[in-house]
């Protein structure tokens, strides 16, 4: 995924430039833009059961933005009403593998249709935390490291674009919805009874989570200086995602020894998960 | 002409020449492969109460928690102190390598069986006596340290019997039982038979149990 996502971004920067794409030919306007933003998520999180749930251990906090990337994007106008547009994001890792692509058909000046992909990375902090709390008479997880993993949000979208324009003011409101997925993962934790000798290890596999999700997204860009053919101006950009799913997993548990497992499926209950996304910047029109 | 060389020239030359030879048959081919024999096998007592194993210098366990260590080893080998030995010796100077691998021990015979007895009743239904072997499992520090779990004892044998030990003609392995000893006192003997038929027995001191509250 990162490989792809490198490429796709030194794609991104390159296709502007390319002759292929020069105007008159495919290309009607072109657009580059470089932002910032903050992401802020909101997530339930349901009393313990008997299993571990992993989505309780999503990274969410009572700040404000649980992340701030940094992302570049290209918006390509094309004969025939056709449009694309490309971001891509990343965090303070510099990996960019936000990603957020879509093409757009606008049969009319003020609506259209628009479908895509996007996925993002999120944190799953401290789900051993489970095992410790529940599992009396035993160190809960035998790991003293921080138990942290990256899991990818990934999906399709589909959805009404709505173009308005009015002299140097551009907005455009996208109303997606679409499945989307975790991307499945393993862990395990390891167990030993306090003044004991017994010993278990417990190992997850997660499996697909696809959810239905509402997707909306709100751009505003405002031109603020003409060199030239080409157009300076800043721009805003909001969106909020909201699903509802659950994450089911087996479990396979060895007592004492690799010998004899026992496998159990576990389906959880449904979480809602919401994700608000504000980023600013600056964009050049030509 | 008569080129004339006076006496104390002629020595320093022989002198000279039997230094070198002495030097260059020192250079040897070193010996690091080292046949040896289980002779000697010590029980140790461990504490296995927290996260990880440690060594237990007491004679009181948790009745949970009952563990030792077992070390077979040759006796007659001091590993550290092994000093590499040219098959033919040149007297005079301490033989030196050019290089110093670790020495590799080749067990004669290898480790066929262990046995653990009790010699202290477990519960009602295990009396004195009896073969426990099967309510222990094991674990081998330097060959299995990947794993978190333990290994039965017929595995254990498969992974301590080895075509060569580095370092040191011994092989350690730690026993874990598996039962909640009801007594207040436990000892065990632990014997291992070699592919000679010989055997080694050890038995452990008496150790108190006392119960995790």
């Amino acid at each position: 995924m990162r490989h792809l996502t490198s490429i796709l971004l030194v794609l991104l920067l390159a296709i502007p430039c390319t002759p292929i794409f020069s105007q008159g030919q495919f290309l009607e306007k072109k657009q580059v833009a470089l932002w910032f933003g903050i992401r802020d998520i909101t997530r339930d999180s349901q009393a313990n059961s008997t299993n571990l749930d992993f989505l309780n251990y999503l990274h969410s906090s009572e700040e404000m933005s649980e992340y701030q990337y940094l992302g570049v994007s290209a918006h390509l106008w094309f004969r025939g009403n056709w449009e694309a547009d490309i971001k891509v994001a990343m965090y303070d890792d510099f990996a960019p593998n936000n990603l957020n692509i879509k093409a757009i058909w606008l049969p009319m000046k003020n609506l259209g249709f628009t479908a895509g992909i996007f996925t993002y990375p999120q944190l799953m902090n401290e789900f051993n935390m489970f095992h410790r709390l529940t599992d009396e008479g035993f160190y809960g997880d035998t790991d003293s490291n921080f138990r942290q993993r990256r899991v990818q949000e990934s999906g399709l979208t589909a959805g009404l674009v709505l173009p308005f324009s009015y002299r140097w003011l551009h907005a455009t409101a996208y109303l997606n919805g679409g499945v989307g997925t975790l991307s499945p993962f393993t862990e395990k934790v390891t167990q030993k009874m306090i003044n004991g000798n017994f010993k278990r290890e417990i190992r997850y596999s997660t499996n697909h989570s696809p959810a239905l999700f509402f997707f909306p997204e709100f751009e505003l860009g405002a031109d603020c200086f003409t060199i030239g053919n080409s157009k300076a101006g800043i721009r805003l950009r909001t969106s909020w995602y909201s699903v509802s799913r659950s994450l089911s997993y087996s479990r396979v548990i060895y007592e004492w020894i690799y010998e004899n497992p026992v496998l159990t499926e576990v389906d959880n209950p449904s979480h809602h998960f919401s994700k608000f996304e504000f980023d600013a910047g600056f964009y050049m029109t030509w | 002409m008569r080129i004339s060389t006076d006496r104390t020239t002629r020595i320093t030359v022989l002198i000279s020449l039997a230094f070198v030879l002495k030097a260059v048959s020192s250079c040897i081919q070193p010996v690091f492969d080292f046949n040896f024999d289980f002779n000697k096998i010590t029980v140790t007592n461990l504490d296995n109460s927290a996260v990880y194993v440690m060594q237990n210098y007491r004679d009181t366990m948790y009745s949970a928690a009952v563990s030792f260590e077992v070390t077979l080893s040759n006796d007659d080998f001091l590993a550290a102190g092994t000093v590499p030995e040219a098959e033919t010796a040149f007297p005079g100077f301490t033989p030196a390598t050019a290089m110093s691998p670790e020495p590799l021990y080749h067990p004669r015979h290898h480790i066929t069986a262990l046995r653990i007895v009790t010699l202290e009743e477990v519960s009602p239904a295990i009396p004195a006596g009896s073969d426990v072997t099967g309510l222990f499992v094991a674990y081998v520090p330097r060959y299995s340290e990947s794993a978190f779990l333990y290994i039965n004892t017929d595995e254990l044998l498969k992974m301590i019997n080895r075509d060569f030990y580095p370092g040191e003609p011994s092989v350690s392995f730690q026993l874990f039982c598996k039962q909640d000893i009801t007594a207040t006192r436990a000892q065990f003997a632990i014997t291992v038979t070699l592919s000679d038929e010989s055997t080694l027995t050890a038995q452990t001191g008496t150790v108190t149990l006392v119960r995790s509250r």
